[in-house]
């Protein structure tokens, strides 16, 4: 359990809150892992989640890491709406909307923060010892 | 005509948004300066640009402006470069000034223009070209909160950091370097501001997982073509600069970064 606190403690406050792995039909936020264990640490879900994490895991089956990458960039987003500022002539700034949407859609701006996501995913996961 | 030695033409715009980046730009000034460099700085005004550019000749036209794959447009969004071409939602039907950067570095700090335009303009006689293939994000803010132009980052928004890493280019190459070496260093800026951002001193603001993503962002769809390894300005005075970071382990990490911010 020690492990995980000091994982958790060692990412950035925001990144506690976004989803990390998908197991049992739910996303579970560091903050998550570390509350569920905390709470029951001989139930099976925290072997698994521990399991997960000591593998570097993101995800067993499906969702694949790209549904996880997309799930933390929109509760990014639900939780800490912020406008972008862009050099386009169409599109100049984007809301929180424009950006769900990107996301959703599959756009270019979309799939780039995606896969920006799933780079991250593993570096979280890879800094947990 | 070949162009004028160490002739820097900065088109800078002020209108929708762009002084956000137009007043970042004019700190260059200085710079220039200092290594017996001619910096020209218009106000991006469709006139300016072409007097500075027909009557300076320079060797790097470094520009600011709204930009799709087959247009770069200047002050008040009027087109400015032009080729014919169309991409999903924007087409454009005339062919502007593509020959005017004959032998020229080429630096648009606009979106899209590498997907199309920039491989025009190499086509066309330009040298060398450095843009972005995609959207180039320059400010992220929290909702409502709008910062004057050229504050430093802080925990609610960022309209610097971004701008900054492409003004790194610029800052290598009028200390004499090649483009591909001015590029790299670049990249070296943007990694450290990564890192500031996902875990050192400012990871836990509330823009920064959203900063650091941007960042990384831009200079993936950071694009350079033609001839990168061509030296386009010779520095008459050589000014030194103290390496801001030093690699370590598993990555560029910064070291005094206060110390030797610009």
């Amino acid at each position: 359990m020690e492990r995980v606190r000091k994982w958790v403690y060692s990412l950035p406050a925001v990144e506690r809150e976004l989803p990390i792995i998908f197991l049992e039909g739910r996303y579970w936020s560091p903050n998550d892992i570390l509350s569920f264990i905390e709470a029951n640490p001989n139930h099976p879900i925290s072997a698994q989640l521990l399991r997960m994490l000591s593998m570097r895991i993101a995800a067993i089956g499906s969702p694949s890491i790209t549904e996880i990458a997309k799930m933390r960039l929109l509760t990014l987003l639900e939780k800490h709406p912020v406008k972008v500022y862009t050099l386009g002539v169409l599109r100049r700034e984007l809301s929180p909307e424009d950006l769900k949407r990107e996301i959703m859609l599959g756009g270019s701006l979309g799939r780039s923060l995606i896969s920006i996501q799933e780079r991250r995913i593993a570096e979280i996961i890879g800094r947990f010892r | 005509m070949m162009p004028e030695d160490n002739v820097i033409v900065l088109i800078l715009p002020v209108g929708h948004g762009l002084e956000y980046c137009s007043k970042l730009l004019e700190r260059l000034r200085a710079g220039y300066l200092l290594r017996g460099l001619r910096p020209i700085f218009t106000d991006g005004v469709e006139g300016s640009n072409d007097y500075a550019i027909e009557f300076f000749n320079p060797t790097v036209v470094y520009a600011v402006g709204h930009g799709e794959c087959c247009v770069y447009t200047c002050e008040c969004m009027t087109p400015y470069i032009s080729t014919i071409g169309s991409c999903e939602k924007y087409t454009c039907s005339e062919e502007l000034r593509l020959e005017f950067f004959n032998e020229r570095y080429v630096h648009l700090l606009s979106c899209h223009t590498g997907k199309l335009l920039g491989h025009k303009l190499i086509e066309h006689g330009a040298r060398a070209y450095v843009g972005y293939s995609d959207e180039f994000i320059y400010g992220v803010a929290v909702e409502g909160f709008e910062p004057p132009p050229a504050s430093p980052p802080n925990p609610m928004a960022d309209f610097y950091s971004f701008v900054d890493c492409d003004m790194e280019i610029e800052r290598g190459i009028m200390n004499g370097r090649s483009i591909r070496a001015s590029v790299e260093s670049a990249r070296r800026k943007a990694l450290n501001y990564i890192y500031r951002y996902s875990y050192g001193d400012w990871r836990d603001w509330t823009i920064a997982p959203y900063a650091s993503m941007f960042l990384e962002h831009n200079f993936n769809c950071l694009t350079c073509l033609g001839d990168l390894d061509w030296t386009p300005l010779k520095p008459k005075l050589a000014v030194s600069i103290a390496p801001r970071i030093a690699p370590i382990a598993l990555g560029l990490l910064p070291l005094s970064f206060e110390l030797f911010k610009r």
